[in-house]
């Protein structure tokens, strides 16, 4: 069985939506369709046409407006899998067959599992995989920023990490980055694991980040079931990115909770753990604060602080100073330069494939 | 990070993309402006370069792009000068100096609240750094970069008109529908916000529905219409008008913000000008006794509406009861947004040379 292909006419990516996650794409390179007989990948362009309104009403453009999305609209969103346990879990279909936008910031996958709070998925129905003139599917790993190139000194690095959505991480990383750009130093961001949702994206810009990626950069829509050495290597390749502009302070967000696999394959990796300085954990309990901290000591990680939802109570405040002997920090503290005091001459930077150091090695 | 120097000079001007530059800004030629000045006096439209103080209701700019951008207290913003009239949300005024301000919309006006909604937070507070002026320092104005109606404007297309009963009463909604069926049809939509304040939402809205074209009075020169004269409404009306003409909408669609109460509305509807420029309006009303008095109103001005939509069209009961009071089609917003209002309109307009039906082009072939 051959593959179906027909030609994009003319002028055809004025009349469509292009979502987020095509940040990055040259569309130019855009020539053909695959209708028929072709399976689908991560990270693969797909044209779609939008069925019925379901969960997201909205789509992030690939310049951050978010769009009205309507009954009947062309949009061009991007295949991956997703795992959300606020929102939904997803999957890259076998086939270019009916799917479901898992994400606003365009990713289609057949929705397997939601949040009870979610409604049903907008439904999305393919028309094509979207092909190069020689008829190979455009992906949008072929537009990944290219590594940085190496260095041997870096600045410190903090990682915001959290034990679960929605408990304030974007803001709280946010507040941070805001907090020491106040202080004049320059802010590198980025966030390594997720989907390549926007948000995080272009906070980091507004909070006045000098050097922002994310996963789109690495040419992958979202980290999830990926192998870890996959993972290492999105965190390889953006921090490198950073480092090569050369900025002060490199603020990292880590999306999902320590037991989601990719979190877990970051915390255990060398590479990782010899380049963090410290760990913001944010929650919005003081038993959640409590557990984390714990688990990160364990993978030999130096905590800086607690942030997040916590820190509007100040009894639940209260509770995880105590549990945990750490600050618990507001986001006025951040924007007011908490973190500047964490801010101590870094160690050496640690290559990709870094060997396992002993734990506390670290200086 | 800061633009400013002491010496009013925009020294980091050039590269000022961290300085927020508000949707209301969007005409602006940002290489024009040279210097920020203090001690004068704002007028409405004026450009001022602010620091944000506090964070109050507007927690984001919306920026020329339409991406909201987040605010932290110290960011620098370029926003317009207005006054505002939001019963929803804020009453404000051009203050009468540079002392600390409110950003009274997320599109970037710059006013002094003297009235808010109980639903509403305090404004965002900001502090002005200056008044934006050209090399010779003569102060910026949104109205600079305004459109002008072209000199010669063919005759222009079929033009329909939406107002409503209050703000919130499903009028964009109904404007946004009615742009879809239309471009569904396959007309060239040209869509245009006649009176309001400056903010992206309804004109976004109004492409993503599919006009091709979508402008307002900040496009006429206006950041907001608060406050301004019969004269300066029919100006923006006309040039808004004559230009979506001119770019050849097949149809055109208007907003009119607010309700039939609020002074710019009805001096505008109740005027002979807007009679010769606009041949059909649809009434969008929140709920019965707002529609029976908005149409009633209308009436009394002789206009009489195509149909009436709005939030009301959710219920039924409602639906029903007021079709048989007023005998005026309710049209729910699925109805609008179908290519066959196409059919209705043409009963409205029997011998209306509508453009060719050309169907939503193909993607592939």
């Amino acid at each position: 069985m051959t593959t179906t292909i027909k030609t994009l006419e003319k002028g055809w990516a004025d009349a469509v939506k292009k979502t987020y996650a095509t940040r990055r794409v040259q569309w130019n390179r855009a020539a053909l369709l695959a209708t028929d007989q072709v399976k689908p990948n991560p990270g693969d362009l797909v044209l779609c046409t939008v069925d019925e309104l379901g969960q997201h009403t909205c789509l992030e453009l690939m310049d951050g407006r978010r769009a009205h999305l309507l009954y009947r609209d062309r949009i061009v969103a991007v295949y991956g899998n997703r795992c959300s346990v606020n929102e939904f879990e997803a999957l890259v279909p076998e086939r270019l067959e009916s799917c479901h936008l898992a994400a606003s910031c365009g990713i289609a996958a057949r929705v397997t599992g939601r949040h009870l709070r979610m409604r049903p998925p907008t439904t999305l129905t393919p028309l094509g995989l979207i092909c190069d003139s020689c008829g190979t599917p455009l992906n949008i790993s072929r537009f990944a920023l290219a590594p940085g190139k190496s260095v041997c000194s870096r600045p410190s690095i903090i990682a915001v990490m959290g034990t679960s959505m929605h408990t304030g991480k974007n803001m709280t990383t946010a507040s941070i980055i805001k907090g020491f750009v106040n202080a004049g130093i320059s802010v590198g961001a980025a966030k390594i694991t997720g989907s390549g949702t926007g948000r995080n994206y272009w906070l980091f810009q507004d909070a006045g980040a000098d050097a922002v990626c994310d996963l789109i950069d690495a040419g992958v829509v979202s980290t999830h079931g990926m192998e870890p050495e996959k993972i290492e290597k999105i965190f390889y390749d953006l921090l490198t990115h950073l480092l090569s502009a050369d900025v002060g302070v490199i603020v990292l967000e880590i999306a999902g909770n320590l037991y989601q696999s990719e979190v877990n394959s970051l915390c255990t990796s060398a590479t990782f753990q010899q380049n963090i300085d410290g760990v913001v954990f944010v929650t919005g309990d003081a038993m959640g604060a409590a557990q984390g901290v714990m688990e990160l000591h364990q993978h030999g990680f130096n905590v800086h602080a607690l942030g997040g939802k916590l820190a509007c109570s100040p009894l639940a405040a209260l509770e995880a100073e105590k549990a945990t002997g750490l600050r618990v920090f507001s986001r006025d503290d951040f924007l007011n330069g908490a973190l500047l005091p964490c801010l101590t001459r870094p160690p050496m930077f640690s290559e990709y494939g870094a060997q396992q150091a002993p734990v506390g090695a670290q200086s | 990070m800061i633009a400013y120097e002491e010496n009013n000079t925009l020294s980091l001007w050039k590269n000022h993309e961290k300085v927020k530059a508000a949707f209301t800004t969007r005409r602006v030629d940002f290489t024009e402006c040279c210097f920020c000045k203090k001690g004068r006096k704002p007028a409405n439209g004026d450009l001022v370069l602010a620091r944000v103080r506090k964070i109050g209701q507007h927690h984001r700019i919306e920026l020329a792009n339409g991406r909201k951008s987040a605010l932290f207290p110290g960011d620098e913003i370029v926003v317009a000068y207005g006054n505002r009239y939001a019963p929803d949300q804020f009453g404000a005024m051009v203050p009468e100096d540079l002392s600390p301000c409110h950003l009274v919309a997320a599109g970037g006006i710059a006013s002094r609240m003297f009235t808010r909604n109980n639903k509403m937070k305090m404004p965002t507070l900001i502090e002005p750094i200056g008044i934006l002026t050209d090399s010779a320092g003569v102060t910026i104005n949104v109205g600079k970069y305004a459109m002008r109606k072209p000199a010669s404007v063919p005759e222009r297309p079929l033009t329909l008109a939406v107002a409503g009963t209050s703000m919130n009463a499903g009028k964009t909604t109904t404007v946004a529908s009615l742009i879809r069926g239309l471009s569904r049809y396959g007309l060239k939509v040209g869509a245009a916000k006649v009176t309001g304040t400056g903010a992206g939402g309804d004109l976004w809205f109004m492409k993503d529905c599919g006009a091709a074209l979508a402008l307002d009075f900040v496009d006429a020169g206006y950041p907001a219409t608060y406050l301004l004269s019969k004269n300066e409404l029919i100006k923006i009306l006309d040039t808004l008008i004559s230009c979506l003409t001119v770019a050849g909408a097949d149809v055109i669609v208007l907003e009119i913000a607010d309700g039939l109460y609020e002074e710019e509305t009805a001096t505008l509807l109740s005027s002979s000008r807007y009679r010769s420029l606009v041949d059909g309006i649809m009434f969008a009303s929140s709920g019965a006794m707002a529609a029976r008095g908005g149409v009633q109103w209308l009436r009394k001005n002789n206009i009489e509406p195509l149909a009436i939509s709005g939030v009301f069209t959710q219920s039924p009961p409602v639906v029903a009861i007021l079709e048989k009071q007023l005998k005026i089609p309710v049209l729910r917003r699925e109805e609008l947004a179908d290519p066959a209002i196409m059919t209705y309109l043409a009963l409205c307009f029997p011998g209306h040379d509508f453009a060719q039906n050309t169907p939503q082009t193909a993607i592939a072939h």
